[in-house]
């Protein structure tokens, strides 16, 4: 069952692999560069939005997950909350990154505090404080119950980053899917929609990937306490 | 900013992504084999004491 649950990983890292790669070339071969002040590095755009859409994921998959939790009682749902959270942090460290990198390209610094960064740092922040949550409650069912509120609770802010462009225009960030298809022609598009399909299943994949892991580790453990090892 | 500058941002930003997912893939794979290697310990030590409350 459990090398089951693992062989599935590797077919969705595969067309994970195969997608991004695609998105990749689409990017660069066929994608016009951008005309405006960002031209080339324009580019990094094909896989630092799929990135950030794909943490915003993970964290709406821990907040689904916190709410099953809480209905069923299921230490299952905590677990998938926990990875689908990591996974998220992973995400966002990689947005931040290469939007730190693209905003020195296109606006020539380093870090400003618009609205879209500063409200994704805030997420980053409270995201990490879960695992620092887990950290401080020893037993297992208290310490899946916080976590889960504090799941649903620390999802308020996801929305508020995923709109704040539309919320609160700066200009800096663009509005990249809206009424009558966002900027991008249809090139672009194209390039974007298939590494975003290509980050989510890559998503997907990890997520498959820990929750066997997890899975692992917790079947070690009892049979540790059986044996008395 | 001239191409070549660009060019530097975009092939950083990539290389990131890239250390980053192959890290990852090396830190998973690396302790799924320690957990099969832990896991592969504790089935022989169960099959030794299975074998010797057999004998007894």
């Amino acid at each position: 069952m459990i090398l089951k649950r693992l062989l599935t990983a590797p077919a969705l890292f595969a067309a994970a692999g195969a997608l991004l790669a695609a998105g990749l070339l689409l990017a660069f071969l066929y994608a016009p560069t951008d005309s405006s002040s960002m031209g080339f590095s324009q580019k990094i755009f094909y896989y630092h939005a799929p990135i950030a859409e794909c943490a915003l994921l993970a964290f709406a998959i821990a907040f689904v997950a916190a709410i099953l939790y809480l209905r069923s009682d299921d230490p299952r749902y905590d677990v998938l909350g926990m990875v689908a959270i990591r996974l998220g942090l992973l995400f966002s460290l990689l947005v931040m990154a290469t939007g730190m990198i693209w905003g020195r390209a296109a606006w020539g610094v380093w870090w400003t505090w618009e609205p879209r960064l500063t409200t994704f740092f805030v997420v980053c922040l409270l995201y990490t404080a879960y695992f620092v949550l887990r950290q401080t409650v020893e037993e297992e069912s208290r310490r899946a119950t916080f976590a889960a509120l504090f799941a649903i609770v620390a999802f308020i802010s996801v929305p508020f980053t995923f709109f704040a462009t539309r919320l609160m225009p700066s200009g800096l960030h663009p509005v990249v899917i809206g009424p009558g298809g966002g900027g991008m022609p249809g090139s672009d598009l194209l390039a974007f929609f298939v590494s975003m399909i290509g980050m989510t299943l890559l998503l997907l994949a990890m997520i498959r990937q820990e929750l066997a892991v997890e899975h692992l580790k917790e079947e070690l453990h009892h049979l540790k306490n059986r044996i008395g090892a | 900013m001239t191409l070549a500058e660009a060019v530097k941002y975009v092939a950083a930003a990539y290389a990131i992504i890239l250390i980053v997912l192959v890290a990852y893939s090396m830190f998973s794979a690396r302790r799924i084999s320690a957990l099969q290697r832990e896991l592969q310990v504790l089935e022989e030590a169960v099959d030794k004491s299975a074998k010797r409350l057999g004998g007894e």
